[in-house]
């Protein structure tokens, strides 16, 4: 079943495009990333799909409601992680949990939503008092009082530690076992890929990728790296012709960038077999999300600079 | 983990229900800010008494040769309501909305309705509990006659003028551009209006021009109706009709545009008189489309869930 539905989505601002004609859907039980640079137009997607913000064209359906004409029935049924919101200082965290609960037509027991985020000790602290992290914990507690079947997360683990954003990843794997649909921004790169089941990456307002995060780059650039050293005996000039124009010499070692990994291989260890080579700490490296984000949204890449190639 | 799977249905929770909540909480946030207290409920009893002190003795023969504080009492109810209504909606409405809460808030199923009702009772209640510490001590320090028989008209008027100056109030917002000007233009509007309303001093001996400019806004009307009431002489328990419509037709007015503008998010990049007025227009237009295609949403919907 289908959560969310964008179809050639465009919004301005006055004479700037902060997304062109975006199009995508999001099944129910989906955890689905939005990835890009500032700017890029994900908060802006996200806030149009949450109804905070009109759309300039374009079709959107979330959950079966248009979301600028959704209202209450709409809002009953989504949870929202703002990436900037305020919350009432003077307020306890029991207190704002419990007002905002009053407002759903389902709620989660108070207690287990305040255990579920990790604030058992400040169960009764003002909300002014709590840090930026625990803070954030508060963000996620009241976008979830209201058992909400879709959840939207806009970068919800920043400010947090590394062993706090554990724990947000794990109450994020949680509510996808519960079957919730899960949409979120960040700008961490290890975070999408552990928890998003799909993602889109956003440049200028534009998707520029798509698919679960590890076929991201499949298709093409980044390359995949081959990493080894040659023993004393032979040298880079022995290596095949085919090779030969994609090495680059490092000061210990040879990298061969290749968008055909195994067939260059095959080409280097033939090579090796029949020379008598011995390569030293042979490695192959896929390159990683963040390398492959890097490159579709600024053009360049961490991996080296579009630099020569194997290609099939 | 206790599990989120241990949600219960108890179904969409009542407009009373949220409505005493949306009090309860206004009232809460208020009690734990010493400093909005303090504005509220200080500030008017400190212009009775120091008022008082100047002149407890004086008569004023433009309106029967009563006491000055005869006067001044209803004069400083008129001034607390004004504070808690108006001067407070603004400044806390501004400031919650400057750091996010009402963003946050407009993304929850909570009507607009029943946020801006609570937030009109809540200042009512501050200002019934205001004006009842100026009475106390208008009768206890300059010794104030109270009239019972116009506590009852009185009451209706009070209650009119909650409603015009906190609707005044939140219509205010929508053009107030950032957190540090919300006081200041506040403050700003009010203040000179109560110079002129009768509100420190009666202005019966004003150039009529004056007199009339200040009969087009509602705290003459308002000041006006409550000092009649009080004033065993000349006034008397009858209401004048024109005065109460008066402060209606202001409520209503600034109601509406306030149900219409009203800006849930910070002002932003819209920061700035013009750039806000900008917004606000865009923003009606907007208000307009959406509730014209949600009209015709539900009509082409009839008797089909969605």
């Amino acid at each position: 079943m289908t959560a969310v539905e964008v179809d050639d989505l465009f919004k301005s601002y006055g004479s700037v495009n902060a997304v062109r004609g975006i199009s995508f859907s999001v099944q129910a039980g989906e955890v689905f990333g939005l990835l890009g640079p500032n700017g890029a137009g994900k908060t802006t997607t996200l806030e149009i799909l949450e109804g905070h913000r009109r759309r300039s064209g374009g079709t959107v359906s979330v959950l079966g409601f248009d979301p600028q004409l959704g209202g209450r029935a709409f809002r009953e049924r989504i949870g929202i992680v703002l990436q900037a919101a305020g919350v009432d200082a003077e307020l306890t965290v029991r207190e704002l949990l419990m007002l905002h609960g009053s407002w759903y037509p389902r709620e989660l027991p108070i207690a287990d939503v305040i255990e579920l985020v990790g604030l058992e000790q400040k169960r009764s602290a003002r909300v002014g008092t709590l840090s930026g992290g625990q803070r954030r914990r508060l963000d996620l507690a009241l976008a979830l009082v209201g058992d909400p079947d879709l959840i939207f997360l806009d970068e919800p683990t920043t400010g947090f530690d590394p062993a706090a954003r554990r724990n947000a990843w794990e109450l994020v794997d949680r509510l996808r076992r519960l079957g919730r649909t899960i949409i979120l921004t960040s700008h961490y790169m290890d975070e999408v890929q552990h928890l998003a089941d799909r993602v889109i990456v956003l440049s200028a307002g534009r998707i520029v990728a798509e698919g679960p995060p590890d076929s991201l780059g499949a298709d093409g650039p980044p390359a995949t790296i081959v990493r080894f050293r040659l023993d004393e005996r032979h040298s880079s000039d022995q290596l095949p012709t085919e090779l030969l124009r994609a090495i680059e010499i490092g000061e210990r070692e040879i990298v061969i960038r290749t968008s055909a990994p195994l067939r260059t291989l095959t080409i280097l260890c033939d090579w090796a077999t029949a020379s008598g080579a011995e390569l030293r700490a042979l490695e192959v490296v896929r390159p990683s999300l963040e390398d492959v984000y890097l490159e579709l949204t600024s053009g360049s890449s961490a991996v080296g600079d579009g630099g020569p190639r194997v290609g099939n | 983990m206790s599990g989120t799977d241990r949600a219960f249905y108890r179904g969409r929770p009542s407009a009373l229900r949220i409505l005493g909540g949306q009090v309860v909480y206004q009232l809460r946030l208020l009690r734990r800010s010493p400093i909005a207290a303090f504005a509220t409920l200080v500030i008017p009893l400190m212009v009775l008494l120091a008022i008082g002190l100047l002149y407890a003795n004086a008569r004023v023969s433009t309106r029967g040769d009563i006491r000055y504080v005869q006067f001044l009492t209803p004069a400083m109810v008129v001034f607390a309501t004004v504070t808690a209504c108006y001067m407070g909606v603004i400044s806390s409405t501004v400031l919650a909305r400057e750091q996010g809460i009402l963003k946050r808030i407009r993304g929850t199923p909570l009507p607009a309705w029943a946020y801006l009702t609570g937030r009109i009772i809540a200042a009512g209640i501050v200002a019934g509990v205001s004006s009842l510490v100026v009475i106390g001590v208008g009768m206890a320090a300059y010794g104030f006659h109270m009239m019972w028989s116009s506590v009852p008209p009185a009451l209706l008027v009070l209650t009119t003028a909650i409603f015009c100056f906190c609707s005044l109030g939140l219509a205010v917002t929508i053009v107030v551009p950032s957190a540090e000007s919300a006081l200041p233009l506040a403050w700003g509007t009010m203040l000179p209006l109560c110079f002129i309303s009768d509100v420190f001093q009666p202005i019966d001996g004003a150039p009529a021009w004056l007199r009339s400019v200040a009969a087009v806004f509602p705290v003459r009307r308002f000041a006006d109706q409550l000092e009649a009431l009080f004033n065993p002489v000349t006034g008397g328990t009858r209401l004048d009709g024109a005065d109460l419509v008066m402060l209606v037709v202001w409520g209503a007015g600034a109601a509406l545009f306030a149900l219409i503008a009203f800006r849930w998010e910070p002002a932003g990049e819209h920061g700035g008189i013009f750039p806000a007025l900008r917004a606000i227009a865009s923003l009606v237009r907007e208000r307009i489309t959406d509730l014209l295609g949600a009209c015709a949403k539900r009509l082409s919907a009839k008797g089909r869930p969605l």
